[in-house]
């Protein structure tokens, strides 16, 4: 059975996303994905991920979505709504697909789970994690011990990031 | 119905309705938005997974996912930043330089 909080939280995501894309005002948009981002870090807590739901609410409802709407300041968009041309068959047919898709997606995940059954467990069950120390403590423990390389290379990624941004925000590259 | 199913099927519908954000407006920024519900799918599925299979590594996976969507925020975002100086606009429609 699905524990309520959580029922009511993924449906709180899912009218969301809708508004996001049919609001026409991009401030609404951002609105509407900083709202989104917010219960689907409750959802992440629900279910037992507490670190990557504190890292949702901090990087994602934080830091991404200002960036968003602090562009959307700077670019001073009055009339640039980009609304939807409801007369071209283009949009039924994006509508349709991405549709279908979804519903593929459901039946595949359905049949999985119905059919094959789930493959063979790991070790880190709920209580297991509880007894280790926590979400965090176990997530930081393998990510300093089996994917520290990974780690380094996430650094210099950030460190072109940087540059780069840098280099665009130059009035005139010469 | 059980949590599992329920959370895999909006990951599926967030990874849909990204794609028709990117797909349906002619706004860049929503576009960007959409690209982040995409990357929110993915996220959830990798988390619910890593739930299911009682394994950390999916969770892993987000956390890199998670730095590597803020990265490419700030990276697209002043990339549109300069498209705007440029076109004096960030409809899609509006940058056709390349158009054949």
């Amino acid at each position: 059975m699905v524990n309520p909080v959580i029922a009511i939280l993924a449906a709180i995501v899912a009218v969301l996303s809708v508004c996001m894309i049919f609001v026409r005002s991009p401030v609404s948009s951002a609105f509407s994905l900083v709202g989104l981002m917010v219960a689907l870090g409750g959802i992440y807590a629900m279910i037992g991920a507490h670190f990557v739901a504190v890292l949702q609410i901090i990087v994602y409802a934080g830091a991404v979505m200002v960036l968003f709407v602090f562009s959307i300041m700077l670019l001073n968009m009055n009339e640039e709504t980009g609304e939807i041309d409801y007369t071209s068959w283009k949009t039924y047919a994006a509508l349709g697909v991405s549709l279908g898709l979804a519903g593929l997606f459901a039946v595949a995940f359905f049949n999985w789970s119905q059919e094959t059954g789930l493959p063979a467990q790991g070790v880190y069950t709920l209580a297991r994690i509880k007894e280790i120390g926590g979400n965090a403590e176990v997530l930081s423990a393998l990510l300093f011990s089996q994917a520290y390389i990974q780690f380094e290379l996430i650094s210099l990624l950030i460190l072109v990031a940087i540059v780069s941004a840098l280099v665009l925000a130059k009035r005139k590259v010469d | 119905m059980d949590t599992g199913i329920l959370l895999h099927c909006l990951s599926a519908w967030l990874l849909c309705m990204g794609l028709l954000a990117v797909t349906l407006r002619r706004n860049t920024l929503v576009m960007l938005m959409g690209i982040e519900l995409m990357l929110n799918g993915v996220n959830l599925s990798f988390v619910t997974f890593s739930r299911e299979l009682a394994q950390i590594n999916g969770q892993l996976q987000v956390f890199f996912i998670i730095t590597i969507a803020a990265v490419e925020s700030a990276v697209g975002l002043s990339i549109l930043v300069n498209v705007y100086r440029n076109f004096g606009s960030i409809k899609t429609d509006r940058t056709n330089t390349l158009r054949g």
